[in-house]
């Protein structure tokens, strides 16, 4: 018996051990830290109504005043009736394409649903129904915004020179460049290390291109492609993991900018950098002057059934902010000095 | 009571507990042998998935997959070996209190990290696979208290009332 129980217990100890080595040379979360303290007084935001789908927000966006989300598992695009309340049901994505869209984008003309690994893109009509599709096949893309003169602003990634970069194309005819944009410096990243989300009001220029994993933000409009930083200022870096032909987010990669929206005066960026003033990391909405990139203050969102704001979307005056199965929609005030 | 004294019987009987340690020997042997051929046949992904692990980030990828495979691989056949079962029992219990543990730091203490088992064990969520891991982990430990027993005592005998 007692051989035994020294057994166990020297069996116990050894992966004690083992895992206190490993705890102690693993890595250390690594928040991203703002550069200057966030300013709650400039903006304010007052619950004005709140909504609930019966799944759960994944993707949300807002045109003329109405919440839309997209719940991928049910794979179900809902938009929120403005009079009734309700989450009505009007696009089965799932029924089209598995994989959750690369971008999803609310205009006048319906819900469009960028399907990366089909290489198509899906319009869903606003009183439900079947979609229409097109086609564009020669462009592997991975982030889109869709522009009023048909033509998409594309974030991809190629696979000669191994670098992402924005290109404007036309999809029609399966596709055609119509002028490179840009070329990211990092490389071997399989376009991860740039990854974010091409943001537009409705359809209307400018597009925004936020990252996920630094503070880099690109305008881009009829006068050309101009950036600026958020307040973390954290600079671009690859810390994407290259096997075989696919890449993967290192665990050494920070996620800062969880997720942006426009009104087209403003941009909007759920951020998980954590200021001088803060404690703790909390998502905070950090609103910045698209017409110069200038920092007009944070709002500090609070929780809705213990859950935090995961998502955000902001139009006309509204912000609306999405809580697992809750969209809050928030009445916002800017008052800049 | 008599189905319980007979049921008492049929656990101290020394057949049984060695029909019991020879399923769990069985089990082990076949769950590493699965685990270390799905993991060797997917090994691109297989160090994909390991380097994004906060816990192995800091050690190369191939030395802690071809550590893995192989340390499964001999427990298999330690295990399903009558001479070797003991040692082969004491590596199964440590390799899957580690499985457990680590599954538990990454679930509880990290977001989005992959499972890098291969085959049908990678399917599982987080908390199935957690919970499959301690299951093998206590068989493993009582295996050990099985092939202990069966070495140390003689079976007892007990009659119903």
């Amino acid at each position: 018996m007692k051989k035994l129980l020294s057994g166990i217990i020297f069996l116990c100890v050894v992966v004690a051990g083992l895992f206190i080595a490993l705890i102690s040379r693993s890595d250390k979360p690594v928040h991203a830290r703002t550069a200057i303290e966030r300013q709650y007084n400039h903006i304010t935001a007052t619950p004005a109504d709140t909504f609930q789908i019966p799944g759960e927000v994944h993707i949300l966006a807002a045109y003329d005043g109405i919440p839309y989300a997209l719940d991928q598992q049910a794979g179900l695009i809902y938009r929120i009736d403005p009079l009734q309340g309700n989450a009505v049901i009007i696009g089965r994505t799932a029924v089209h394409f598995p994989e959750i869209p690369a971008s999803f984008q609310v205009d006048s003309s319906g819900v469009y649903c960028f399907a990366a690994n089909q290489r198509k893109i899906f319009r869903f009509p606003h009183t439900g129904g079947l979609p229409d599709s097109l086609s564009c096949a020669k462009f592997p893309f991975s982030r889109c915004a869709y522009l009023t003169d048909s033509t998409v602003f594309t974030h991809y990634y190629d696979t000669i020179i191994h670098k992402a970069g924005f290109m404007l194309a036309d999809y029609r005819d399966g596709g055609k460049p119509v002028s490179q944009l840009y070329t990211f410096p990092h490389e071997n990243d399989g376009g991860l290390a740039s990854d974010g989300q091409s943001i537009l009001a409705g359809n209307q220029l400018p597009v925004i291109y936020y990252q996920h994993h630094n503070s880099e933000i690109h305008i881009w409009d009829s006068s050309g492609l101009r950036t600026f930083q958020t307040i973390d200022r954290t600079a671009p870096e690859n810390t994407i993991i290259h096997g075989g032909d696919s890449w993967s987010i290192s665990s050494k990669t920070r996620f800062i900018n969880l997720d942006g929206s426009t009104d087209g005066d403003y941009l909007y960026v759920l951020s998980t950098a954590v200021s001088g003033n803060q404690p703790t990391i909390v998502p905070q909405v950090d609103v910045y002057r698209l017409a110069d990139g200038g920092y007009a203050g944070s709002l500090h969102l609070p929780s809705v059934h213990q859950s935090r704001a995961r998502l955000i979307a902001a139009e006309k005056g509204m912000l609306y902010a999405a809580y697992k199965q809750h969209i809050v929609a928030y009445q916002l005030q800017i008052h800049e000095k | 009571m008599l189905l319980t004294n007979n049921i008492l019987s049929l656990i101290n009987s020394k057949s049984m507990r060695n029909n019991f340690l020879q399923i769990i020997c069985f089990s082990l042997s076949i769950l590493f042998f699965y685990a270390a051929t799905m993991k060797g046949i997917e090994f691109d992904q297989f160090q994909l998935d390991i380097a994004k692990s906060p816990l192995l980030a800091n050690i190369p990828p191939v030395v802690t997959g071809v550590l893995t495979i192989v340390t499964e691989v001999v427990a298999a056949i330690l295990v399903a070996l009558p001479g070797t079962r003991k040692v082969g029992l004491y590596l199964s219990a440590f390799l899957m209190l580690s499985f457990s543990l680590y599954m538990s730091v990454l679930y509880f203490f990290y977001t989005n990290i992959p499972c890098s088992c291969g085959g049908i064990l990678g399917q599982m969520g987080y908390p199935t696979h957690i919970v499959f891991n301690i299951a093998f982990t206590l068989l493993a430990f009582t295996g050990i208290l099985l092939q202990h027993f069966s070495l140390s005592y003689p079976s007892t005998k007990t009659t119903g009332a």
